[in-house]
């Protein structure tokens, strides 16, 4: 039996996925253990996941597939924040080319009202 | 500066509204990725169409946070899986030559914020009531009941001891607390009349 005590700050309203990872690798320790089996009991989003996660072969193949998620939501923030920079680039070379023009106009009225 | 790990998921979700950075959402939704992988495992019983399902309902979730005000994440995260896997079921079973069937419901949606605290009654299981109540269980609920509230043991004893698999620990111990709140609904019911 391990010691392992997970830590399940208040703020979270699930347990951290290293803890529920070690749980299905039996890691935990017992009042640990017991802590994730009364909030699973009481709570149906961890009931249900725990009950699907049981399906596989233990905690490890959980731990890869686990990564592999989290992979793939870190591409498609990254290719979300890409596209979100690219649109914030898009007004400022517009504001650039109208700041431009505006004080082109201006010089050539200067020069034009300068003029004989 | 806080870490992510420190917020709630509301203050995750306030935190990307009020800057635009998706960021805030990768680490809300990868807190619930594994939860929302198993509630996929659940239904589709495949390892392969449970990941493909748990990327639909995060692609999804990534175009809708921000369209309205979600008040509970970790509801409305469920929801969305369980009715994305739901679909997917249905999907497969209107096809011809499949046989796959809904997985069994374990009334844990009838539950309410009125549901009876078990540590606290089975505390007071001098309590007629209870016991009475207790008895009226089915016998794998009344026996998965007693182990874990009363002996305190873990889902894997239980497994153990009576030879049910994980899901069906799950299961008697919340249809019985389920069963077992109605029945002392009733009988306090008729005890004040």
């Amino acid at each position: 039996m391990s010691t392992k005590n997970p830590h399940i700050p208040p703020s979270k309203s699930v347990p951290d996925n290293t803890v529920v990872l070690e749980y299905l690798n039996n890691d935990l320790s017992d009042a640990a253990k017991r802590q994730l089996e009364e909030m699973l009991t009481d709570d149906e989003l961890l009931g249900d996941a725990m009950e699907g996660l049981k399906q596989l072969k233990d905690g490890h193949e959980a731990a890869a597939i686990s990564s592999q998620l989290n992979r793939m939501i870190k591409d498609k923030i990254r290719k979300r924040r890409r596209i979100r920079l690219k649109s914030i680039s898009f007004p400022l070379w517009i504001i650039l080319l109208i700041t431009t023009l505006l004080l082109l106009m201006l010089a050539g009225y200067v020069i034009i009202s300068k003029l004989p | 500066m806080h870490s992510h790990n420190t917020y709630t998921d509301t203050e995750l979700l306030q935190q990307y509204r009020k800057t635009a950075d998706s960021q805030w959402l990768g680490w809300l939704f990868e807190r619930y990725s594994l939860l929302v992988f198993g509630v996929c495992m659940k239904y589709l019983r495949n390892a392969t169409d449970a990941q493909d399902a748990t990327q639909h309902v995060f692609e999804k979730a990534l175009g809708e946070v921000g369209k309205y005000e979600i008040p509970f994440f970790k509801s409305w995260i469920y929801s969305v899986a369980k009715n994305h896997c739901l679909m997917q079921l249905r999907s497969r079973s209107s096809k011809p030559g499949t046989t796959d069937e809904l997985p069994e419901e374990t009334g844990s949606n009838l539950q309410t914020d009125q549901e009876l605290k078990m540590k606290e009654l089975l505390m007071e299981e001098q309590s007629s009531h209870l016991k009475a109540a207790l008895n009226e269980l089915s016998h794998e609920q009344k026996n998965c009941i007693q182990m874990f509230y009363l002996e305190k043991l873990s889902y894997h004893d239980i497994e153990t001891r009576t030879g049910f698999s994980f899901s069906q620990v799950k299961s008697h111990i919340q249809n019985g607390k389920r069963n077992l709140r109605i029945i002392l609904e009733k009988k306090i019911r008729e005890h004040v009349n």
